[in-house]
């Protein structure tokens, strides 16, 4: 579907990942992909990773998970990028996203066929706007989830900023990002943050 | 011509996103909301089935732009806003493996984590908004947003797709009692 990127991979390994194929990479990304429903995939990516395949010891797995938390981009697609990358430098990055998005790629643009040509039925537009309710309720029980763990008055005023500023003054989120990521960082670096 | 201006539309809107997706494609719905029908990509109605959709879908929930680029210019629409998305935060986060594979240091991890967490937060809940701003919203909206919430904040286990099964269900039944 894409080119790898022309560079070669940078080979600063440390203490020798497993040689492993391109294609053992783009398939396993690919099974991941196809099998990655609501939740709960860096579990099994977890579980594909380190302990069936030993493609990279848990330490290094869960420095991973660590680092990507602070970098925008799904986890789940940013964990791909760093396990490809631990095995096969860029290449194996590309290829491992490549991997993972391929069958939901296939898949949702199938599943758009199927809207257009039912669209203007009365029962599937409702059954849609039901689902998307739902799926609200769990973006709720998420921000829910980050709300709690808040660390006092100041983060929940930034959290109310940003809601505002991108609900009700209609900010791009670019802008408000840029506005409030330093100031916020700042102060949770000032208050020596657990 | 008209389609190149339509690729370059797409990538121009989320290529920046990409890179302020912090916590994931959740946290850009809100924009993605407010540009993809600001451009006259898609109607609101087809926002909210093409959100559900990108809920229902194996894969990150940031599919949604596929569905967004498929709309606008076909197959190389689609390709256009995955790399658009995908791209930037994906380049980022391997420069930063590469180079941090050991970080040192937990005093800035944890001040940009715990910086970072109310900002992620008032996004997911902007996005929620979104959502409801475009959607058919009414009383049943609520309760299954909620409910929703509830049952899966009380339930962890159950499978995020039977919830979204059962509101597909409510939402076609409750038409019909009432």
């Amino acid at each position: 579907m894409d080119s790898p990127d022309g560079s070669p991979a940078e080979s600063d390994r440390t203490a020798g990942p497993p040689t492993v194929s391109l294609l053992s990479i783009f398939t396993t990304f690919l099974q991941m992909g196809a099998i990655s429903f609501g939740g709960g995939v860096t579990g099994w990516l977890y579980r594909e990773v380190v302990d069936k395949r030993q493609w990279m010891s848990a330490e290094a797995f869960f420095a991973g998970l660590a680092i990507n938390q602070i970098l925008p981009g799904a986890n789940v697609t940013n964990m791909t990028v760093y396990v490809g990358a631990h095995l096969r430098g860029m290449l194996g990055a590309t290829i491992a996203l490549t991997g993972l998005l391929s069958a939901p790629f296939v898949c949702i643009i199938v599943l758009f066929q199927f809207y257009e040509h039912f669209s203007d039925n009365v029962t599937v537009q409702r059954a849609l706007t039901g689902a998307a309710a739902a799926a609200s309720g769990l973006m709720i029980l998420l921000g829910w989830k980050v709300c709690r763990q808040l660390g006092g008055a100041k983060a929940l005023a930034i959290m109310a900023l940003t809601i505002i500023a991108v609900s009700a003054l209609h900010w791009s989120i670019v802008a408000v990002v840029a506005a409030l990521a330093p100031v916020s960082i700042l102060l949770s670096w000032k208050r020596g943050a657990p | 011509m008209r389609t190149s201006d339509d690729i370059l539309g797409l990538i121009l809107v989320f290529a920046p996103l990409s890179l302020v997706s912090i916590g994931g494609g959740t946290g850009i719905i809100a924009d993605i909301q407010r540009q993809s029908i600001g451009s006259g990509w898609l109607t609101p109605s087809e926002f909210v089935d093409f959100f559900a959709i990108s809920r229902a879908a194996p894969g990150p929930g940031s599919m949604l732009v596929v569905l967004i680029g498929w709309k606008v210019s076909g197959l190389i629409g689609a390709l256009a806003a995955t790399f658009a998305l995908f791209l930037p935060s994906s380049a980022l986060a391997y420069a930063v493996s590469r180079r941090w594979q050991r970080y040192a240091g937990q005093a800035w991890h944890s001040a940009f984590q715990s910086g970072l967490a109310p900002i992620a937060g008032g996004l997911i809940f902007a996005g929620v908004i979104a959502v409801f701003q475009v959607g058919a919203t009414g009383p049943l909206t609520w309760a299954v947003a909620i409910g929703t919430a509830l049952i899966l904040g009380f339930f962890p286990r159950m499978n995020p797709l039977v919830l979204m099964a059962l509101g597909s269900a409510i939402f076609c039944i409750v038409p019909l009692i009432g």
